[in-house]
């Protein structure tokens, strides 16, 4: 009998933990590894403007505390714990992407640091994003599964599901090229078409009832609340993220449009499938 | 058993209250650690963001080594950025005879900002190593 209370303290606080940093490094590693093995990522890491660079770090945090609190993987907790666990989540991100980065030789000690920091301080955001998501799933107080379903959470979820695909597809040269390949008339198609999709899916996880939309709700309801805001969520995702990575740079604003709107269309699907897989 | 039982269920509440106040510290430290990452990792970026930005790169090549391969002389080259901006597709080129009339081209993919790239050139076997000269041709901005 003494023999378990002694051995209760070990079991239930480094336990617990251990796995819950486990998952954190699980999250980042699913959620980073495309980039961390994308090409135009860790050029951007030496070639993109350093205050962005910086702006993007600084507008995580907030950003992230947003998510971790309002997209509802744990109960009601003091703004503080929120703050820490993003900090720890961003901790986890660097660590993560500067074992990968130097496990693939992407970096080496012979590059002057600012190259190495850039390549790192780049990964370590979508990194601590997948790490937010895998620790926060264990509920760290034994609250898990209590998800609020609120307005803003709602929101807060699409958005994390904009940026894992805009994160990914960003980078890449693609956008660019598919923008330009795509007439006006293609792009006008492409608007529609997203929203169509993302209202499909919206439709589809009122079905699972993990949805705010109640039975009897007009479409159009749903429609404008979900779909539409869905939709500016993605499209606003999409223009930051192109923005930072120096996506616009030498851009006329009609085809800076043109390939925020090309790249919206992966952010949509993702910002409206998020709801059905986180 | 019953009084084992009633003399138990405190002690494994206290315990786990213990637990959880470790678990908690364990939590904060792991969080000032991450901390003190995140903010040197702003902090050299907030440092390179004012003292480095703009500027050009500053490009400079130099001669390693060359060995005689199967292809010929291959001359091991190296390109140095001073700068504090990248360059990409940097050209080199390296001239041999008299008037420069031997001339072999090669273009590096990116040099970052006060980094190093190398590349080899490829010359006739009967290339004399001192002869090669070596310019950067240009570079684009990234």
């Amino acid at each position: 009998m003494a023999d378990t209370a002694e051995r209760l303290p070990a079991d239930e606080t480094l336990r617990p933990l251990l796995i819950g940093f486990g998952r954190a490094f699980g999250g980042a590693l699913i959620f980073s590894l495309p980039m961390l093995m994308t090409m135009e990522m860790w050029q951007l890491g030496f070639t993109m403007s350093r205050w962005r660079l910086v702006a993007l770090l600084a507008i995580s945090v907030p950003l992230l505390v947003f998510l971790s609190r309002y997209s509802g993987f744990e109960s009601t907790r003091h703004w503080r714990e929120d703050v820490r666990d993003v900090l720890i989540a961003l901790g986890i991100g660097a660590v993560s992407s500067t074992t990968v980065l130097f496990l693939l030789a992407v970096l080496d000690t012979s590059m002057p640091p600012s190259e190495i920091i850039g390549k790192i301080a780049l990964q370590t955001v979508p990194a601590a994003l997948g790490a937010l998501l895998g620790r926060s799933q264990l509920g760290q107080n034994g609250q898990s599964g209590e998800q609020r379903e609120t307005y803003g959470g709602e929101l807060a979820i699409m958005a994390i599901g904009a940026l894992f695909l805009g994160l990914n597809l960003a980078p890449t040269e693609e956008m660019l090229l598919i923008s330009l390949k795509m007439t006006a008339f293609h792009c006008l198609v492409l608007v529609p078409v997203s929203v169509m999709i993302m209202h499909a899916f919206v439709y589809a996880s009122a079905f699972k009832g993990g949805s705010e939309i109640e039975p009897g709700t007009p479409w159009w309801s749903a429609f404008l609340r979900f779909t539409v805001v869905g939709y500016a969520v993605a499209l606003l995702v999409s223009a930051y993220v192109l923005w930072t990575f120096g996506r616009f740079d030498g851009l006329a604003f009609e085809r800076a449009l043109r390939v925020t709107v090309v790249l919206a269309f992966p952010a949509a699907v993702g910002a409206a499938a998020a709801r059905l897989i986180l | 058993m019953a009084t084992s039982k009633t003399a138990r269920k405190p002690s494994r509440s206290t315990s786990r209250r213990a637990a959880n106040k470790t678990a908690e510290k364990v939590e904060w430290i792991v969080a000032g650690v991450a901390t003190l990452v995140v903010v040197v990792l702003m902090g050299f970026l907030v440092y390179e963001a004012v003292t480095r930005s703009g500027g050009s790169p500053d490009l400079a090549v130099s001669h390693i080594e060359s060995t005689r391969t199967r292809a010929g002389l291959a001359v091991l080259l190296e390109v140095d950025n001073a700068g504090h901006a990248a360059a990409s597709a940097v050209e080199v080129v390296g001239r041999t005879g008299a008037n420069g009339q031997e001339a072999r081209v090669v273009t590096i993919d990116y040099v970052p900002a006060e980094a190093r790239r190398r590349a080899t050139l490829v010359f006739p076997p009967e290339t004399r190593p001192e002869d090669v000269r070596l310019h950067v041709l240009g570079y684009a901005d990234p």
